[in-house]
């Protein structure tokens, strides 16, 4: 199977304000640039959402807890802009409330990650099944509880 | 109106008038039917009277003719033809019987053509040459034609007279000539002046022809005048029907008196032997009598009866007096009595004036009132504490701070305390007596809670709770909305009768605020500290992978270390969100049907490697066809979790592990048996508490939270289930979990 290809040129945007947290996100997915991956990473919702409509990734990575807007609100601004509307987002968030989750679901995210519950490597492999088009249905049962990552499973929406 | 009249008097009135009345009703009837009867008796005899005297009058006036008659017969005699008598002794003769008789004043013989043969006269000498033919005159013819004639009364020089005739009859009976004579008419007056004696002196008796002119009257210018009296209603009566017999009239008469007349016939019959010629005289005596004379005994009899009725009522009136007073006192004290204790003063008693039924009724009324006002005191006794409880119970529902409203069955407001006005904002005056569905509206966040729903229809007698709901939303009448956590009751009272429902609404808006921010800060906190542990947990297993430079093995051991402790807070931090959860009431489950087996399967495959790394043998028993549960599967897999990580962490190495799922009886059984430490038996009962930590696990482990099985039991409870465990002295330990079967 020729992943390389499949994924080459996509690029990945990442809205994370924690600077360790987006250090080491950002140094991970950098990893993928071998992959021919173009990784976008950004420290706030104003500066991701200029960069989304720059770029126009294939997949975002989205915190919701971001100084001045919020994740849910770039999510909303996104679903408006034009060729944005159904760009894949993968929220990572350590909010665990099933309200947050399902706001997320109501968007149009396509999963809901507790960065808590994952390591870096579970979040690589996730983006890379992403980019590949793959789609990922879990059973149904373990949809909506976060508790599920203790075991590295993921939470699908 | 008289009936009103009548209703609005005393007692006391109505008996005196009562009394009167029967007493005076039967006289005054009796004294006008007698006087009545009286009265005819007075009539009918002067009718009587009318009579007798008419028959007196007739009878003396027949005698009279007759005899003047008989006299004329004799002279007819005297001057038959074939009598042998000399002209001049006839002559002398006529004259004899002219002056031996006071009635006569003429006497005249006539012969068969009327021509006078002789005539005598009481005053006058009369010469043959004054002698008179008397042929056309109509008593001439009257005598020739029917053998005797009687003429009306007439005057001559201030005196009445009648002319009598008869005829004279020769041997062979043919006609001859006649006999007149002139007849003083004053018998009448006489005969009149006789019978008048029988009416009184002022009644009067006169008589009249059949013309309607006086005749014969005590007062002889009457007579004179030929006066007419036909116009007297008795007299008119009989002329215009002379077959009548006694009428009686009452009316004015000529001399303005008012009389009571009665006029009655007076008929002279003379029969004339030779010519066999009955002769008619109709007459009429008209007695009169004043009708001041007549009824005098009448008028005497009513003053009598009058008088005696006036003195009738001044007696029944005293008697009255005295029954009345005797009869209607003591009704009227009873009367005064029962106003008394109307108005409240229930000491006053009837007083007992006698021994009859009104005797017995005041005794009966007394006893009432002593009953009655006994009743009255303890009733007001009850009142008072009634009062007290009610202000008591005001005072009550006042100082509360909750909403206290109380409805009747249908939602009619009937208490509505001051809590209740604070929380709608509206007054209890415009409230009461209103529907409550009208006043208050109470939405549970999506639609209006239906009256029905917290006031549910009354069924049997069974009182108290009838629903309870939290965070229910009123808006007041300002527009601000309140969360209410509403309580509603049924108000029992009786058996039969259904008061209504005290509803109870407490504001919660504020703890609700307060609450929302409490969850909002707990998921904040949880954020935030899981923030700092993500990052330790990404950078030790970034190092972990070598990312930046392969580990020295002692520092790889370190890092794991790390790691593990990173994950553990991690997970110490969603306990503890869980634990807070359930302690506010938040933490539910949403089941659906499902299998539990897969949700086991999942549990184990972490659990089986765990194990495996550990030296713990598992061994997992799943019996076929385990029916499908209602359970949630994400929460179950909390449990399944829980359970097997304490077997796993407290096994020793070389322990083992048995699962099993199986069915048991209405239920299915899920049980994790270790070879593990075991929990000491009085630790049994704190072992599903918070924070809860076998100390023999604490002896030898420094990890777990002791929030686990906390959690797993609340989980369980949620499922109708049940979490249990067995444990032996260093021979382990079993948790039990059954979970029901679908209903």
């Amino acid at each position: 199977m020729d992943t390389k290809d499949t994924i080459k040129g996509k690029k990945i945007l990442i809205i994370e304000d924690d600077r360790l947290l987006h250090n080491l996100l950002a140094d991970k997915m950098m990893q993928l640039r071998e992959k021919g991956i173009e990784v976008y990473p950004t420290m706030n919702a104003e500066e991701g959402m200029a960069k989304a409509v720059e770029v126009h990734p294939d997949l975002i990575l989205l915190d919701i807890v971001l100084p001045g807007m919020t994740g849910f609100e770039f999510l909303e601004r996104l679903r408006k802009e034009a060729g944005l509307e159904k760009t894949p987002v993968i929220i990572l968030s350590n909010l665990n409330a099933d309200t947050d989750k399902e706001r997320a679901r109501s968007l149009g995210a396509l999963a809901y990650l507790v960065k808590a519950n994952l390591s870096l490597s579970e979040i690589s492999k996730t983006v890379e099944s992403v980019l590949h088009g793959q789609q990922i249905t879990p059973p149904k049962e373990a949809q909506s509880d976060a508790r599920q990552m203790l075991t590295g499973s993921l939470v699908y929406l | 109106m008289s009936k009103k009249l009548f209703k609005g008097l005393h007692l006391h009135t109505k008996f005196i008038v009562l009394l009167i009345s029967v007493s005076l009703i039967p006289l005054i009837i009796v004294g006008a039917v007698t006087l009545t009867l009286f009265q005819h008796t007075l009539e009918s005899d002067a009718s009587k009277l009318g009579h007798q005297l008419a028959a007196t009058a007739s009878a003396e006036a027949k005698s009279f003719m007759v005899s003047q008659l008989r006299i004329l017969d004799n002279i007819a005699a005297l001057y038959q033809p074939e009598f042998p008598i000399e002209s001049d002794t006839a002559a002398r003769v006529l004259e004899n019987i002219l002056f031996r008789s006071d009635n006569f004043s003429d006497l005249s013989v006539v012969n068969s053509s009327g021509r006078e043969i002789a005539r005598k006269n009481r005053i006058l000498a009369i010469t043959n040459k004054e002698l008179r033919d008397r042929g056309e005159s109509a008593e001439f013819r009257a005598v020739r034609d029917a053998g005797t004639y009687i003429g009306p009364v007439a005057v001559r020089n201030s005196r009445p007279y009648f002319v009598f005739g008869i005829q004279i009859l020769d041997s062979r009976g043919a006609f001859a000539g006649a006999v007149f004579a002139d007849v003083d008419a004053r018998i009448l007056p006489k005969v009149v002046a006789d019978i008048s004696k029988n009416v009184g002196s002022s009644g009067r008796v006169y008589i009249i022809n059949d013309k309607g002119i006086v005749i014969g009257h005590p007062d002889i210018s009457y007579v004179l005048s030929e006066k007419d009296l036909s116009v007297l209603p008795p007299v008119r009566s009989v002329i215009e029907n002379p077959l009548q017999i006694g009428v009686s009239a009452r009316y004015i008469n000529e001399q303005g008196l008012e009389v009571l007349g009665a006029a009655h016939p007076v008929s002279v019959e003379l029969f004339d032997a030779r010519s066999k010629n009955l002769l008619h005289i109709n007459w009429y005596v008209v007695a009169e009598q004043p009708v001041s004379a007549v009824y005098r005994g009448a008028r005497e009899a009513t003053i009598f009866s009058v008088l005696f009725s006036l003195l009738a009522v001044i007696l029944a009136g005293l008697a009255a007096l005295f029954f009345a007073g005797r009869i209607s006192r003591p009704i009227e004290s009873l009367h005064i009595a029962a106003q008394q204790f109307g108005q409240g003063n229930l000491n006053h008693r009837a007083p007992i004036e006698s021994g009859d039924e009104i005797g017995d009724l005041a005794t009966s009324f007394n006893s009432m009132a002593e009953t009655i006002g006994k009743a009255m005191l303890s009733l007001k006794h009850e009142e008072e504490i009634i009062t007290a409880e009610r202000n008591k119970l005001s005072l009550i529902l006042s100082g509360i701070t909750n909403a206290v409203i109380a409805v009747d069955p249908e939602g009619t407001i009937v208490l509505f305390n001051r809590a209740a006005e604070s929380l709608t904002g509206k007054n209890s005056l415009n409230i009461l007596g209103g529907k409550i569905q009208d006043a208050i509206k109470i939405s549970d966040g999506t639609r209006e809670v239906p009256f029905s729903e917290y006031c549910p229809p009354h069924q049997g007698s069974q009182g108290g709770l009838v629903y309870r709901k939290n965070d229910l939303k009123i808006t007041d009448a300002g527009g601000k909305e309140h969360i209410v956590h509403l309580v509603s009751s049924r108000n029992r009272e009786g058996l039969h009768v259904h008061l209504g429902y005290i509803l109870m609404f407490q504001d919660i808006t504020s703890e609700f605020a307060m609450e929302r921010t409490k969850r909002e800060f707990v998921s904040i906190a949880a954020h935030q500290l899981r923030t700092p542990l993500t990052g330790m947990k990404w950078a030790v297993d970034y190092l972990l992978a070598g990312e930046k430079g392969e580990l020295q093995p002692v520092q790889k051991e370190l890092a794991l270390q790390a790691l593990d402790a990173t994950d553990h807070m991690i997970h110490l931090v969603d306990d503890l969100l869980d634990v807070a959860r359930v302690e506010d009431g938040r933490f539910d489950i949403e089941p659906s049907v499902q299998s539990i087996a897969p949700i086991l399967d999942r549990a184990m495959k972490l659990f089986s490697a765990e194990a495996a790394k550990k030296g713990v043998d598992v061994i997992l028993d799943i019996q076929k066809d385990i029916p499908k549960l209602n359970i949630d599967a994400a929460k179950m897999e909390i449990v399944f979790n829980n359970v097997l990580d304490n077997a796993v962490k407290y096994t020793p190495t070389g322990g083992s592990i048995a699962v099993s799922l199986a069915r048991a009886s209405g239920a299915v059984r899920f049980s994790v048996g270790d070879t593990g430490i075991g929990i000491p038996q009085n630790e049994s009962d704190r072992i599903f508490t918070k924070f809860f930590r076998s100390s023999q696990a604490s002896a030898r482990h420094t990890d777990g939270s002791g929030l686990g099985l906390f959690i797993s039991k609340k989980i369980i409870d949620l499922h109708k289930g049940s979490i249990s465990f067995e444990s032996k002295k260093e021979g382990g330990t079993r948790f039990i979990v059954t979970l029901p079967l679908v209903a």
